[in-house]
């Protein structure tokens, strides 16, 4: 299904992914360098699915991330220098230094932060739907959570509420093939993970994850229904082209297969789709490669020049 | 190997110096045999050794201040090994043997014994009680479960030193805290007392004499002021004052002498201005005037400030010997025992002699004993010769 | 004046919330046209509608998380659990996720909601539905924990938990919802972190909550006839937690007897005796201070097996009178 998107659109699927590649190597990098802590988890490979479905919903819409959680957050317009120095562990952090990777939050962009607990984010963000309903509010809740939560019990508690109560949250499952090292077919009894839906009376769709523009279109569609009549689900397939975390020794996958889905590449694929389209020229899109690679400069410095958090922060922000 | 500790050797004792080892490294040593001199705050003793032994190592050298219960040498047999560095104490309290096994509260329902404790077990609030009070835990008997010491033991003990039924308490005041606050400060004066035996026949006879048809007698007492006036008009030392605040010696020019005067509330202690100069029966006469004053309770301030010397003679009272405290700021003072006879063997027969003991307390801050031997004989000199002075 | 019931103070103190403030609402299983398994919510489906008092499926970790979202979105809920026992199934939402979101999210999230739940035994409910599990709640920084032990306070209390903007775990006892006690029908509140003297004394403090109140102060009527005075607070509140209250009271009377409900073995009587301990009360104590809590055993089913697992009243009487020997 043809359908035509404007150019501004197009530069912004493009510009974010790029932003989201090169933050999430720039950690990879900064990692390596010993100067970020802790671990992280990266989403190299699922770019499109962050910011086809967060471009496709309405600045306003509630975000719940999954622990691969930077796409999310930077989609969904997170300062990026706020990003890069939480990251770092700094005050200027957008968590002050004291959410970190896992936990980047944003409340001022809807954003109900990213969860540690797999499958905790769905029955939050049924309440997130019932403040939203009781309000009357226009606005959505995106509930991103992966092809590992999908078997957790609280998913399926959620689905269920939000079928029962009507609730406006899409649930955005984004199947990256495995839970950490487990792949789907190791983890889930049918793989087809539309079908977790159905009982619920819940309509569910699945799109290509690496193609940015089936998962914008998708997801605009799927919004719509939300608000007219309830919950959806929406499978994103897509790959993990990076490990599940800094440790990760890829010991239950091949390279060939990864080397596969990197010629899969949604980024790669984007650019393509611009060239052959002539939407834009290689050199445009050198040239947002380029701005993109400053923007991530300028955060690390940004983060790097950040002070640590002074030590009688440790006991503030634990009670309202 | 024994190891050799800075004993506690006493109840405030935090630390100790040692003022000299008595032994070196690899001296041979018996148990028993002092090894250090040490100081504390108020003494210095030696320190015997806990073993026999060759002295290993010291941690300490002369002079060094360490903290009680650490150790600071090891005596064994040569080749044995000593830490490089002194043991941490293990028991900062109590009896000062650092791996003394300190008291453990007993568990639920059984009973625990205090015998085998270095500590004694006792309740937070009893040792908060015990330290105000100044009570040693250590000679409680705990009447609490499993013979801990509670508060109210301490509570009894501390009461006990005070009350006990029938007791009456009556503040601290008037005369009795001034005196109370002057005893405790010739606390702090070096005294010495030393008594000699005046024969008092002679004496007693020219007393008789003296006092032949006058209606105001003259008593020994008047007798042994005008004693103490002369020999003291005749010592410097004996007029003289120490101001230790202001690092000097004050000797004064007049010889004014304090007569202790007993009263029921207490005592007081006019002053005989110049007794020296006064005649027996002027120095009687005033005396007589000045006691009868103070039992009156009719003598005015500076009638009893300004003395060098002081007389107490507690009269008839069957006293031999005493140790009269210094009235301040007064160098000596001279007490006067009752009057006893002796038999005494004079020219191969017996007779019988009357005497009296004086006893000299003096501050030896200012007078050695020397000088305050010549003092005293010449007060005795002059008594058995009364003649000289009248 | 007027007496009423814990459970009807319970009922007031919603109820009164719920008209001044529309963002509170109220779910929670059966809570609807059965009135609450206990009976605290009769009528409020009428007064309120299904919106503000919502039943839920059996799905507490389903409807305690998305309390937590409605929380951090604004919404004032409180969520009633019908045994405390099944919190443990929703742990990750009262433990992982509600307490810990405005730290780690710098001090951005609020996430007001109040866990109303039955706790404790004495009922015959055996193992699953009989347990004291406060302890856990209290050692949660970012949880507030409440148990309240009459009328009285468990209204004041429960009107402050649905105004504070934390997580407060709200631990009603059910052996309590029927006593009655003096409220009065003016408006009031209580703070959090303020014990109550519930009986001043002079010779023993004993520190309690919730059921143990009561037996306390039956405790304590009774060694006030051996010439025994005893103080009797209760902390109201384990966290925050009045220190200040416990340590002058321990100076004063110079022994503590602590008394809950909960599995004495690393309950929460061990906090308070640190508290005691680490404080300038200590030098005062003319005793060890002395804990009573259940036995550690599941609460088992038969009548009398059961009423042997938690503290009694003659038990309190003992412990007090060994402090005094």
């Amino acid at each position: 299904m043809p359908t035509t998107h404007p150019k501004a659109l197009h530069k912004e699927f493009l510009s974010k992914m790029l932003l989201a590649r090169k933050f999430e190597e720039q950690v990879q990098t900064l990692f390596a360098q010993g100067l970020v802590h802790g671990t992280t988890h990266l989403g190299i490979g699922e770019e499109a699915t962050a910011v086809g479905t967060i471009l496709a919903a309405e600045p306003q819409d509630y975000l719940l991330a999954t622990h691969r959680g930077h796409n999310h957050a930077l989609a969904k317009g997170v300062d990026i220098n706020a990003m890069m120095a939480e990251i770092l562990a700094k005050s200027d952090g957008v968590c002050k230094g004291k959410g970190g990777s896992m936990h980047i939050a944003d409340l001022d962009k809807g954003i109900l932060g990213a969860n540690g607990i797999l499958g905790s984010s769905a029955p939050i963000a049924c309440g997130a739907g019932m403040t939203i309903r009781r309000r009357g509010e226009d606005r959505i809740v995106l509930c991103f959570f992966g092809d590992g939560a999908a078997n957790l019990g609280a998913v399926h508690e959620a689905m269920n509420l939000a079928a029962l109560w009507n609730l406006p949250v899409l649930f955005v499952l984004v199947n990256n093939t495995y839970g950490m090292s487990l792949h789907i077919s190791k983890a889930s009894s049918d793989p087809d993970l539309t079908k977790r839906a159905y009982p619920f009376g819940i309509p569910a769709e699945t799109v290509d994850g690496n193609d940015v523009i089936a998962v914008y279109d998708t997801v605009k569609h799927a919004r719509d229904y939300v608000v007219e009549h309830g919950p959806m689900l929406i499978v994103e397939n897509t790959y993990r082209i990076s490990g599940h975390s800094k440790s990760d020794g890829n010991l239950y996958r091949t390279k060939a297969e990864i080397a596969e889905w990197r010629e899969k590449c949604p980024i790669l694929r984007h650019k393509k789709y611009l060239l052959d389209k002539e939407i834009f020229t290689a050199e445009a899109i050198d040239e947002m490669d380029k701005e993109t690679t400053a923007i991530i400069e300028a955060a690390v410095a940004y983060g790097k020049a950040s002070p640590e958090p002074s030590l009688d922060t440790i006991l503030t922000d634990i009670y309202a | 190997m024994t190891e050799l500790i800075m004993p506690k050797a006493g109840m405030a004792m935090e630390e100790g110096k040692i003022v000299r080892w008595l032994k070196d490294v690899g001296d041979r040593i018996e148990a028993g045999e002092a090894i250090m001199e040490i100081e504390t705050d108020k003494i210095t003793m030696e320190t015997e050794s806990p073993a026999a032994g060759i002295l290993l190592v010291k941690y300490y050298e002369d002079g060094d201040v360490v903290p009680v219960t650490v150790t600071v040498g090891y005596i064994g047999e040569r080749g044995e090994t000593v830490p490089d560095a002194p043991m941490v104490p293990s028991a900062s309290v109590g009896g000062g043997v650092p791996d003394a096994p300190l008291a453990h509260v007993p568990a639920q329902h059984t009973t625990c014994s205090t015998q085998n404790s270095i500590i004694p077990l006792a309740t937070p609030y009893a040792r908060t009680l015990a330290a105000q009070a100044g009570v040693d835990l250590g000679t409680l008997t705990g009447s609490g479960h499993g013979g801990v010491i509670k508060a109210r033991d301490v509570q009894k003990v501390s009461a006990d030193a005070g009350h006990a039924d029938g007791d009456t308490t009556v503040p601290l005041a008037g005369m009795r805290a001034v005196i109370a606050e002057r005893m405790t400060r010739a606390a702090e004066i070096p005294a010495v007392t030393q008594s000699m035996k005046v024969y008092m026949d002679d004496l007693l006879a020219l007393r008789a004499e003296v006092n032949e048809g006058c209606a105001e007698k003259v008593t020994i007492n008047d007798f042994i002021i005008k004693a103490a006036a002369h020999a003291v008009a005749e010592s410097d030392l004996f007029r003289t004052e120490i101001d230790m605040a202001n690092c000097r010696l004050i000797t004064r020019a007049q010889t004014n002498i304090g007569v202790a005067v007993a009263l029921d509330e207490g005592l007081m202690v006019p002053v005989i201005r110049d007794a020296d100069k006064l005649t027996l029966t002027e120095l009687s006469v005033r005396a007589k005037d000045l006691a009868a004053r103070a039992r009156g309770g009719q003598l005015l301030p500076d009638e009893c400030r300004g003395s060098v010397f002081t007389v107490t003679n507690p009269g008839a009272s069957g006293i031999f010997t005493f140790t009269p405290i210094i009235n301040q700021p007064n160098a000596a003072i001279l007490g006067v025992g009752s009057l006893h006879e002796e038999l005494a063997l004079v020219g191969g027969a017996f007779v019988t002699r009357k005497f009296v003991m004086i006893c000299l307390t003096y501050d030896h801050r200012i007078i050695d004993g020397t000088a305050a031997a010549v003092f005293q004989r010449r007060i005795k000199g002059l008594l058995e010769e009364p003649a000289v002075m009248s | 004046m007027r007496e009423i019931t814990y459970a009807q103070a319970v009922k007031e103190a919603m109820s009164e919330e719920m008209r001044c403030d529309p963002d509170v609402f109220f779910m929670g299983e059966d809570i609807g046209v059965y009135g609450g398994a206990f009976g605290i919510s009769n009528g409020m489906l009428a007064e309120f509608g299904p919106e503000r008092v919502r039943d839920t499926p059996i799905s507490e970790n389903g409807f305690v998380g998305a309390a937590v979202g409605a929380a951090v979105t604004g919404s004032r809920p409180i969520v009633e659990l019908m045994f405390s026992d099944f919190m443990t199934v929703c742990f990750d939402h009262i433990l992982n996720q509600a307490p810990k979101m405005r730290y780690m999210f710098g001090g951005k999230a609020k996430v007001p909601m109040v866990l109303r739940t039955a706790a404790g035994g004495g009922t015959g409910a055996a193992a699953q539905h009989s347990q004291s599990l406060e302890t856990i709640y209290a050692h949660i920084p970012g949880l507030k924990v409440v148990v309240p032990s009459t009328p009285y306070d468990a209204k004041g209390l429960l009107k402050t938990a649905i105004r504070d903007d934390n997580p407060v775990i709200f631990l009603e006892q059910k052996l309590l919802y029927r006593t009655k006690g003096d409220v009065p029908e003016e408006e009031y509140t209580i703070p959090f972190g303020i014990a109550d003297i519930k009986r001043p004394g002079a010779d023993c403090t004993i520190i309690t909550y919730g059921r143990m109140v009561q037996l306390s102060l039956q405790a304590a009527e009774l060694l006030a006839q051996e010439g025994i005075d005893a103080e009797v607070i209760d902390i109201r509140t384990l966290l925050p937690l009045d220190t200040a209250t416990l340590i002058q009271s321990v100076k004063k009377t110079k022994h503590c007897v602590i008394v809950h409900e909960a599995v004495k073995f690393a309950g929460f009587g061990g906090e308070l005796a640190a508290t005691i301990h680490e404080s300038e009360a200590f030098y005062y104590l003319d005793a060890p201070v002395k804990r009573l809590g259940a036995v550690s055993a599941p609460i088992p089913f038969n009548p009398v097996l059961e009423k042997n697992c938690f503290p009694t009243v003659e038990e309190i009487v003992q412990a007090v009178r060994e402090t005094q020997s």
